[in-house]
């Protein structure tokens, strides 16, 4: 029998590959045990690993250093909070582009915003204390 | 992850992805892979059949097989797709981009037809 889920999880992390994988893990272990839907676990770490490759990829570079991932469980669902360090930058602020025409064009502009809208059931960002924080929720579907 | 090329008849090749398609998975393989691809021919069949999770990183880079086959005149097409990863691809409109079918046979009929 496994160990109840703790009440939150809260990982920090470098921005970078490895430590995003390692996250991915314990952030699938922890919704699984918290009783989370095996689809609520697969959209919250596709989400969580869209939004941090977008630090490692594009706030890094600006001097984000670190992001922290927190998450609890609750009526089967996840709700998720990813803080980072970096400049202020809402990524939900640009318009969202599904994929139609991806293939043609040279690059998926807009597509990881389309990934956040569709695979989570609310997405809100806020500035404060000078670190960025995205919340995200992920209700039950099935 | 882990991937293999295999050839399928004279027209098309199979690739078979092994693993979870995660930001370490993918990234351990694309560079590879793509250089793979990028010395076949045809159509190319991506057999997902054992990967339990995909990124956002894995559905770039099948965006990007997509992207290489088709500036050779060729397309790709998904088997095996498991349902939680195929319920994304559906809510992503991924599936209107790469067709998936429910087996290699299936697959080839759509890229030849």
């Amino acid at each position: 029998m496994s160990a109840p889920a703790p009440a939150r999880l809260r990982l920090g992390m470098a921005l970078e590959i490895k430590a995003l994988a390692a996250a991915q893990r314990q952030l699938a272990a922890y919704l699984v045990a918290g009783g989370c839907a095996g689809e609520v676990c697969f959209r919250a770490e596709l989400v969580v690993e869209e939004v941090v490759m977008n630090l490692i990829r594009h706030a890094r570079p600006l001097g984000a250093t670190r992001a922290v991932l927190c998450a609890h469980c609750g009526d089967g669902g996840a709700r998720l909070a990813i803080e980072d360090d970096g400049t202020a930058f809402d990524p939900l602020a640009a318009p969202p582009r599904p994929l139609v025409g991806a293939l043609a064009g040279s690059h998926e502009g807009g597509f990881g915003l389309h990934l956040i809208c569709r695979q989570a059931d609310m997405a809100r960002y806020t500035r404060t204390d000078a670190a960025n924080r995205l919340e995200l929720d992920f209700l039950a579907r099935q | 992850m882990k991937y293999e090329i295999a050839p399928i008849g004279a027209g098309a090749s199979r690739v078979v992805l092994r693993g979870r398609a995660d930001a370490a998975g993918v990234d351990g393989i694309e560079a590879e892979l793509g250089t793979r691809l990028r010395e076949t021919a045809g159509h190319v069949v991506v057999d997902l059949a054992d990967v339990p999770f995909m990124g956002s990183l894995g559905i770039r880079m099948l965006i990007a097989i997509a992207r290489m086959a088709g500036r050779r005149g060729a397309r790709i097409a998904m088997t095996g797709v498991q349902p939680q990863v195929l319920a994304v691809f559906e809510t992503m409109a991924l599936t209107d981009l790469i067709p998936h079918a429910p087996d290699e046979a299936a697959a080839l009929a759509l890229l030849e037809g």
